[in-house]
């Protein structure tokens, strides 16, 4: 590579430039600002959630201007197609969502400080470089450093013991599957003679048509060593065992973060992976990844939702949630290999609704929790009657949950259709069948919290703390609940939205 | 701004003003909330207005194919169904536009004074925000699917607003009676759009007319189908025979909701649909003579009911019921305009009516029993005065805007069997709906007497005379009843007919939607000028009689009192008082059944044994000991979770090697 080839680049990149700048200017101002406010020993989260919200504007607005190309850029490391694209500018969306939601959460939580944005946004910026990746070790550094900033963000309440301890087996597991990853990743390479994505698919296709051994072997215990370091970021079974942990234990609003990007970055360059590296995006190269996704879907769901219905924390519980929607996504994920572009449209589109869906429901808890609250604060029965308390509250949440569990009119309902179609299509009945009943289990727990909310009465003795109001909580809450109102009724347009992103 | 791009406005005000009443309603200042809620009716009224005026004094070269359209975009895309979210008004809709807005316009004002002391009148207007909304998309939806989203929408608002005051246990299972007959009838709605969509591969009312005729000779079956599930649905809706039971209890709601929902428009939604599928019926005359009977038999069967209820609304609600049954007969007899004329004219003197009857129960302090009334012509001059004149309307008196529309549904219906009639087919049926209609005509000159005596006449006041001496009217209340009055009196006039020297301009104004009025051959003109003639020596006479009866200043006689007192408890008179017990054969032979079913079947057996017990066993307690053994992985160590990834990741990649 060389500069003007750089050079030529540099539009590409500028998204996240901008996003990576509104964290350096965060950074600034928590510098400047902590020694004016020496009497609350506070600052207000306003100023900062403004200049984060603006950065992700301006990137988004940039992602809109790059014209979509199918070369990729930076000597074939960053793709700059329509899947890399839309990819940035969907958790570009909903980060900004979950940034102004923490807005409120920090100041309930009395833990306002500048780092809390520049990390979540250094964080977006890796996670826009792992969607863009067309390389094993471009995404390994995206990788990290969306992954260093959300341990951090996970133990952001340092004074809370259980915040800490989930950052730290977050952070230990992390480096496990870390180096399972890099391992899997150095033998695809001993094998192909590439990192790049392309290399690869056209290597791989060479070797799996020769003999078995050595090569063949060794790229696919690699790729499937890779496979499992994708696996663990989305939380898929067993790799999942860190999730209900660190979502329990980290702050609320890192939670919906947690829950709801790296989700969704995560996924999309599995995504890529899967249908770039180990096909060429219309055919597979490797036959077995089907099969060895349809499993870890089938135990992925089935132990999500088992595990959800015997929760009594809420956060634990949409935790598990968490994880059997990564076991839909991976039904969607084996549509997408199985039918290509319309899998692909409905699985991007699934991940939309459910970063809206989950995000809502987080920015219900939040809003939800007062100042100094304790950490039994999330047990299902403090929701008793809160739907009579705040109704508004209340019916947001039912919304949400109906969407999680898919029932029309909400989007849930339209996203599960798109995501399952195309693997029922493709012949993968049994699948498909253990993913619908799966759903149904799912709204045991997900309406449960609602007819606590409607239909119990609240407890005699509450904590008369009160609640912080935010605007910013407020406007991320309408968009959410609306969003998933109206790409429930009116989803044509959305789904367009997602259309030929390969 | 183009005219079209006003349309979505006159859906979205209502509903916007419904949102706002009903989140922030409770927390503001009753002004405000009235305000809110009256401002979209009343721009929506000048709205369609204008829309009216625009369509029909369009040139003549572009009559027929005049339309305003505003299109939403594609609503639902999914295989081979394409339902768009056009909107779009033409003269049918236009006219009933107008009515909805216009009436709907009256009747929010005088809610303002009617319910302005309930604590939740915000709610209130709330619904009434949205039954506007609703009704006005099932007007100006452009195809099957968009009317069925407003067809189903002021079925809810009507639940709603019967039940309104819920905490009454009548008022709340009146709501649902209201609602649960209605099902039954949309269920038919359902089956008959899915029959037009699995025959006509659309459901757009623009395009079905000419697949259906693509279809040939199969047409004439798909429309026989479809036309009598459809009309199923309009039984339920408009409160025919078999359905009908529900109205009379609705009568458990506000009284301007009875008047807006339950006489000027909702109820002639089954009416509309007809005429807007009337190339659907003309295809299929067998279901045109099963609307026609039924519309007959309903006109005088509810006629009789009506004959002696006490209570005010009640009689009302028979009339109406009656009255849908005359327009029936007209769509029935395939002459679309004249059914729909009798919508029009209907909507103004039977709002005027209940409205009237409202003011009398609002002046009373609730009191609704005409036993108790009387001389109240006295203390409320205005809605005695326009109730007489509504009264002449629905007695069909010459001059008088019901005169008019009844007259030309019976003529039509007369001549329908004639040579080159719609009904030829089925020689000697007009003979009947005639003989019916002329019945039913006969009755409900003496029931309306009858009640408009009773309450503003007959002498003096029979009830407390605390309350006559406090009776008074309100403004606003006034004002919408001359409005409504004096469209009784003269809408009649849209419509006259060729042997009165007319050109039936309404007819005229509707062709392009419904057809031509059928003519039959020949010259009848003496025919129906004695036909005509008949009508109104029978009405005449019932209404001679009832003055008889009642008196208008004389007291009735203490017989007549005692009659009227006892009447209830006497032979046929008692089965008339009880309706036919109609009521009571529903529960005998439908609700009890379905009771014990549900109980034994679905409670005892499917709910408390099939899954309390053995579903419960066979997978929840698996998967709660599933659930256990999970947890028991999950204990929050580090290590076993470490094992867990490297045993899994292990697993993973023998199985992939050995493959």
């Amino acid at each position: 590579m060389n500069i003007s080839d750089a050079l030529a680049g540099m539009p590409q990149i500028l998204p996240m430039i901008a996003v990576i700048v509104g964290g350096l200017v965060t950074m600034l101002m928590a510098v400047a600002r902590s020694h004016k406010d020496p009497e609350h020993g506070q600052l207000t989260a306003g100023p900062f959630v403004a200049v984060a919200l603006v950065s992700l504007v301006f990137a988004l607005f940039l992602l809109t201007q790059i014209e979509p190309q199918a070369k990729a850029v930076w000597g074939g490391t960053l793709a700059i197609d329509r899947l890399s694209l839309v990819g940035q500018g969907l958790i570009v969306v909903i980060a900004a969502l979950a940034i102004s939601m923490g807005a409120a959460s920090i100041t309930t939580q009395g833990i306002v400080r500048g780092e809390y944005f520049a990390l979540s946004l250094f964080c977006v910026s890796g996670m826009m470089l792992m969607v863009a990746a067309t390389e094993l070790l471009t995404f390994f550094v995206g990788l990290e450093i969306m992954s260093l900033a959300v341990y951090v963000l996970v133990g952001f309440r340092r004074s809370d013991r259980r915040s800490q301890e989930a950052a730290l087996k977050y952070f230990l597991s992390g480096a496990f599957a870390s180096a399972f990853f890099l391992f899997g990743a150095a033998m695809v390479f001993g094998a192909t003679g590439t990192t790049a994505y392309a290399g690869i698919s056209t290597s791989a296709q060479k070797l799996l048509s020769g003999t078995a051994f050595p090569m063949q072997t060794l790229l696919l215990v690699g790729a499937t060593l890779c496979v499992v370091g994708f696996a663990f970021k989305i939380a898929a079974v067993p790799f999942h065992m860190w999730a209900p942990d660190a979502y329990q234990g980290a702050p609320t609003m890192v939670t919906g973060f947690m829950a709801v990007t790296v989700k969704a970055a995560a996924f999309m360059a599995f995504l890529r992976f899967v249908l770039l590296a180990l096909g060429d995006g219309s055919t597979r190269h490797v036959p077995w990844i089907v099969d060895v996704l349809s499993l870890l879907a089938i135990v992925t769901m089935t132990l999500g939702n088992l595990s959800a219905v015997l929760q009594r924390n809420v956060k634990r519980m949409l935790a598990y949630s968490s994880i059997a929607h990564a076991g839909y996504l991976l039904v969607g994920m084996v549509g997408a290999l199985e039918r290509g572009e319309p899998a692909v449209q409905g699985l991007v589109f699934y991940l939309f609704v459910y970063g809206l869906a989950t995000l809502g429901a987080f920015g219900v808890l939040i809003a939800l929790e007062r100042k100094n609250g304790r950490h039994d604060e999330m047990l299902i029965n403090r929701f008793a009657g809160v739907g009579f308390q705040h109704p508004a509250l209340g019916v947001a949440f039912a919304v949400f949950m109906f969407a999680l569990s898919g029932i029309p009119p909400t989007a849930g309902f339209t996203g599960k259709v798109l995501l399952f179609g195309p693997a029922l299509d493709a012949g993968h009945i049994g699948l498909v069948i253990v993913a619908v009943l799966n759903s149904v289990v799912s709204v045991y727990y997900y309406l449960s919290i609602v007819v606590y909310m409607f239909m119990k009465n609240p407890p005699p003795r509450q904590s008369t703390e009160p609640r912080v109001f935010s605007p910013w909580l407020t406007g991320a809450l309408v968009v959410t609940t609306f969003g998933v109102l109206i790409v429930g009724m009116m989803p044509q347009r959305w789904i367009d939205m997602f259309a030929k992103l390969v | 701004m183009q005219l079209n791009e006003w349309l979505p406005w006159l859906l979205l005000l209502p509903l916007a003003g419904s949102f706002f009443n009903g989140v922030l309603g409770a927390r503001l200042p009753k002004g405000l909330v009235f305000f809110v809620a009256c401002m979209p009716i009343i721009v929506g009224a000048g709205i369609s207005a204008t829309m009216a005026y625009t369509i029909f004094t369009a040139p003549e070269v572009d009559k027929a194919a005049i339309r305003i359209v505003y299109d939403f975009g594609t609503w639902i895309s999914a295989g081979n169904l394409e339902v768009s979210g056009r909107i779009a008004v033409d003269q049918l809709s236009a006219i009933m536009i107008c009515v909805i807005t216009g009436i709907g316009s009256l009747i929010h004002l005088y809610s303002t004074e009617y319910m302005g002391d309930d604590p939740s009148v915000h709610r209130y207007f709330s619904y009434l925000n949205l039954f506007v909304f609703s009704m006005l998309l099932l007007v100006l939806g452009d195809n099957m699917v968009l009317m069925f989203v407003g067809w189903e929408g002021v079925g809810l608002c009507s639940y709603l607003l019967i039940g309104f005051w819920f905490s009454d246990d009548a008022n709340a299972s009146a709501g649902k009676k209201a609602f649960i007959v209605n099902r039954v009838g949309d269920f038919g709605v359902i089956i008959g759009t899915l029959t037009l969509f699995f025959a006509l591969g659309t459901m757009d009312f623009a395009t079905m007319p000419g697949k259906l005729q693509a279809l040939g000779a199969a047409g004439g079956t798909v429309a026989l189908i479809a036309a009598l599930f459809l009309f199923l649905g309009a039984t339920g809706k408009s409160a025919q025979i078999p359905l009908f039971i529900w109205l009379p209890d609705a009568m458990a709601g506000p009284t301007p909701v009875s008047a807006l929902i339950h006489a000027a428009t909702m109820v002639t939604a089954g009416i509309y649909m007809i005429c807007r599928l009337s190339w659907l019926y003309t295809a299929a005359p067998a279901a045109l003579a099963v609307v026609a009977i039924v519309g007959a038999l309903t006109a005088l069967f509810a006629a009789t009911m009506g004959l002696m209820q006490t209570d005010i609304k009640k009689v009302l609600a028979y009339s109406t019921v009656s009255q849908l049954g005359f327009m029936f007969l007209g769509v029935g007899v395939g002459a679309f305009s004249a059914g729909f004329f009798h919508v029009f004219t209907h909507a103004f003197f039977k709002a005027c009516l209940f409205l009237g009857s409202g003011a009398v129960i609002y002046a009373l302090h609730h009191e609704q029993d005409i036993r108790k009334m009387g001389g109240l012509w006295k203390k409320l001059p205005i809605t005695t005065w326009t109730f007489v004149v509504s009264t002449f309307a629905i007695m069909g008196f010459p001059g008088f805007s019901g005169f008019f529309s009844k007259d030309e549904i019976m003529w039509q219906a007369f001549q329908s069997g004639l040579d080159g009639g719609k009904l030829a087919a089925f020689p000697g049926l007009n003979y009947l709906l005639f003989a019916l209609a002329l019945a039913a005509a006969t009755l409900t000159s003496f029931y309306m007497w009858r009640v408009t005596l009773l309450t503003f006449f007959s002498g003096k006041y029979r009830g407390d005379q605390h309350t006559f001496e406090h009776a008074k009217e309100m403004p606003l209340m006034s004002l919408a009843l001359i409005v409504l009055g004096l469209g009784a009196l003269l809408t009649g006039f849209l419509n006259v007919p060729h042997i009165l020297g007319g050109h039936l301009m309404l007819a005229q104004l509707l062709s392009p939607v419904v057809g031509a009025l059928p003519e039959a051959h020949g010259d009848h003109h003496a025919l129906e000028i004695g036909l005509m003639a008949a009508t109104l020596v029978c009405s005449l006479g019932s209404m001679v009689l009832a003055i008889r009866l009642f008196g208008i200043k004389q007291e009735p006689t203490q017989k007549q009192m005692t009659l009227l007192q006892t009447l209830p408890g006497r032979g046929f008179v008692k089965v008339l008082y009880n309706k036919w017990y109609v009521d009571e054969a529903y529960e005998k032979v439908i609700v009890k059944p379905i009771e014990r079913t549900s109980y034994v079947f679905f409670y005892k057996l499917v709910d408390q044994f099939l899954i309390d017990k053995v579903m419960i066993g066979i997978f929840a307690v698996p998967a709660k000991y599933g659930g256990y053994l999970v947890r028991w992985i999950q204990n929050g160590s580090l290590q076993r979770y470490a094992t867990v990834f490297a045993f899994g990741a292990a697993a993973i990649v023998v199985w992939v090697v050995l493959r």
